[in-house]
């Protein structure tokens, strides 16, 4: 792994820290969800600092060069980001249909229940 | 008396909406029940709401558009919470024949079945039984159908359906989002619902174009087969 490789690594690994940090402060991401970021630029780091980390890898799984090793956990990492988000989608698809249900029939009902005052405040009138 | 409510859904159907309801509103039913109706507007863009205030229609409208599967389950949560016993899906666009919802409904009230589903294909006296490549998809789920589940329904994508009250309180919490009608079939015949088909007719939709395009149709039968398959790995209950 080339020294310009392990910099860059390096970099981006504490940009994103520090963007995930800062935005879980500012309540503009939840902590749970910041979670999968951190491990991924933990993970990045750690082959930054420890290339023979990444060549033990390559190794293991017959990589030719620790960069395709990169590539390889990189579109992993989006998989499983992809697949947690998909996840998060479907329950809120989920909970957003159970609210508009809820909300809807609460509505009619104190509709029908105006109407129904309506009536009746009218029967004493006459 | 048994309460029986029409679920009416409906997504822009000015144009249908107050005829279909008149219809419901002239029908004298034969068999012992009280009938009521909910149209549900399922966020219609056009004047479907405003229609149905000015013309005094029981509507029930959500606050934004869900689809078919979340239009219709809306329809069997207020069936539950309001204590109906039968609860009948019936389209906003006059396709369906209210002279049938006697038939439709009679193995519900006579307690012979759980869920009834409304068939154009069983003796073929219905007005309108669709195009030849609609006939060919509806054979291909009814086959899909009786592979994974047993059951023989010769017309799974019908949205004519009944269902009793235990069936009621299964599906508002239990409904497909969308092209939910064979999907839910299987999930009934999962749980051990009784499920029968009852012959019954059905026109041309009067106004407007069916929801369902060419691609829209592909899509439509991977994604049914897909959901049919899905449920029926789903763990079977005990009756």
């Amino acid at each position: 792994m080339s020294l310009h490789l392990r910099i860059a690594m390096i970099v981006l690994a504490v940009v994103v820290m520090v963007i995930i940090f800062r935005s879980v402060n500012k309540k503009h991401m939840r902590m749970q969800y910041s979670l999968v970021w951190i491990i991924i630029s933990i993970a990045l780091l750690l082959l930054a600092i420890f290339p023979v980390l990444a060549q033990w890898l390559c190794f293991l799984f017959g990589i030719e060069t620790p960069s395709n090793l990169i590539f390889l956990l990189g579109i992993l990492a989006l998989l499983l980001l992809n697949f947690t988000q998909t996840g998060i989608v479907s329950k809120q698809a989920e909970q957003i249909k159970t609210l508009t249900q809820a909300l809807s029939l609460h509505q009619y009902a104190q509709e029908k229940g105006d109407a129904h005052e309506d009536k009746e405040s009218g029967n004493e009138k006459r | 008396m048994k309460k029986v409510l029409l679920i009416i859904p409906a997504y822009n159907e000015e144009k249908n909406i107050k005829t279909t309801v008149d219809n419901v509103l002239s029908y004298t039913p034969e068999a012992a029940y009280e009938l009521d109706y909910i149209v549900v507007n399922d966020g219609s863009r056009d004047g479907t709401g405003e229609l149905c205030r000015r013309e005094g229609i029981q509507c029930l409208s959500l606050v934004q558009n869900l689809g078919i599967g979340g239009a219709v389950q809306s329809g069997y949560l207020y069936a539950l919470q309001n204590g109906y016993d039968i609860a009948v899906q019936f389209d906003g666009d006059g396709q369906h024949d209210i002279a049938s919802l006697d038939a439709l409904v009679a193995p519900v009230l006579n307690e012979e079945a759980d869920f009834t589903v409304g068939s154009r294909f069983i003796d073929g006296t219905s007005d309108f039984r669709s195009t030849f490549m609609r006939r060919l998809g509806i054979r291909y789920l009814s086959l899909v159908i009786r592979i994974v589940s047993g059951g023989r329904i010769k017309d799974p994508t019908s949205g004519y359906r009944a269902a009793n009250r235990k069936a009621i309180a299964f599906l508002s919490s239990n409904y497909p989002a969308d092209y939910p009608e064979p999907e839910s079939i299987v999930a009934l015949m999962k749980k051990g619902f009784r499920l029968r088909e009852v012959q019954v007719n059905m026109f041309e939709r009067a106004q407007g174009k069916s929801s369902i395009s060419f691609w829209k149709s592909i899509y439509y039968m991977f994604k049914v087969s897909l959901a049919i398959l899905c449920t029926s790995m789903q763990r079977k209950e005990k009756n």
